[in-house]
């Protein structure tokens, strides 16, 4: 008798054991692991400036990061060139360089905001901050995504080029933002941006990618 | 006593069930929480996955004049 009920807590559990693995695989974030690492090659690369295209500087970048970051102090960030606001874009990206640091997601966007200039109170009054407030807003978090793809790059998860394209049309979307180009323009080059995101991290992480 | 073996088993099992819908109930109710909180920008809301960022970028995009 004892042994049924020994052999049938068993099975219970055994069935109970398939529950728990079904809820830790929904919400965790079960990344495998990369199935093209790039091979950065041993480079005698010593600057990525005299690369006339947005997307080669990029590319050059991504693959020597000991370049990038030697030039990361002096050269001007790609969305600021060719802007006549280039001095302000400038100050936003060094004033709010420090955003990026946080780890809680909720600073790092109490952050965002306070750099960006929009003063939002707990009921929210975005909708009442200055146009180019919210425009900042948006370009930082572009640059989030923007160091999430270098870091999935980093981890080998995506390709330099999978990373060098994806760069480039964050760069195009930040440029039209700061030029204060119409919405419309601009959400028509986010939706092609978005498309090529999710194709590019859920080639890596199984169903739909949700987590950095 | 087979019944009794059974019925230990089918509370373990429903038990279990209970336990795994709580746990769903709980992430729906905090995803439509998030979900409220994004109808517009707040100090609130996160930007912790790809998704909230993507959706702060749309909900900011749309209060552009």
């Amino acid at each position: 008798m004892i042994k049924r009920v020994f052999v049938s807590s068993i099975i219970a559990l055994l069935i109970m054991s398939t529950f728990v693995l079904a809820a830790g695989s929904s919400s965790g974030n079960a990344r495998v692991s990369p199935t093209t690492a790039d091979r950065v090659a041993e480079s005698t690369v010593s600057t990525c400036e005299d690369k006339e295209t947005v997307r080669d500087r990029i590319k050059c970048r991504i693959e020597n990061p000991q370049v990038a970051r030697a030039e990361a102090y002096d050269a001007v960030e790609e969305a600021c060139r060719d802007s006549d606001k280039k001095d302000a874009c400038e100050r936003l990206y060094k004033s709010s360089a420090y955003c990026y640091d946080q780890t809680d997601p909720a600073e790092k966007k109490r952050c965002f905001l306070k750099e960006s200039g929009v003063n939002i109170n707990s009921k929210g009054t975005f909708r009442a901050a200055p146009d180019e407030t919210k425009r900042n807003y948006v370009v930082l978090l572009f640059y989030e995504l923007q160091e999430r793809i270098e870091k999935m790059q980093e981890e080998g998860k995506i390709t330099a080029d999978q990373a060098t394209s994806l760069i480039t049309k964050i760069v195009e979307i930040k440029k039209m933002i700061i030029a204060g180009e119409k919405r419309e323009d601009i959400v028509v080059k986010i939706i092609d941006f978005k498309k090529e995101y999710r194709s590019v991290v859920s080639s890596f992480i199984p169903g739909v990618a949700n987590d950095s | 006593m087979k019944i009794l073996i059974w019925i230990i088993v089918a509370l373990v099992i429903v038990g279990g069930l209970a336990w795994f819908m709580s746990g769903d109930k709980e992430t729906s109710t905090n995803t439509q929480q998030n979900s409220l909180e994004n109808t517009g920008i707040t100090e609130s809301s996160s930007i912790g996955s790809d998704d909230q960022v993507f959706t702060e970028i749309d909900n900011a995009l749309s209060e552009l004049e």
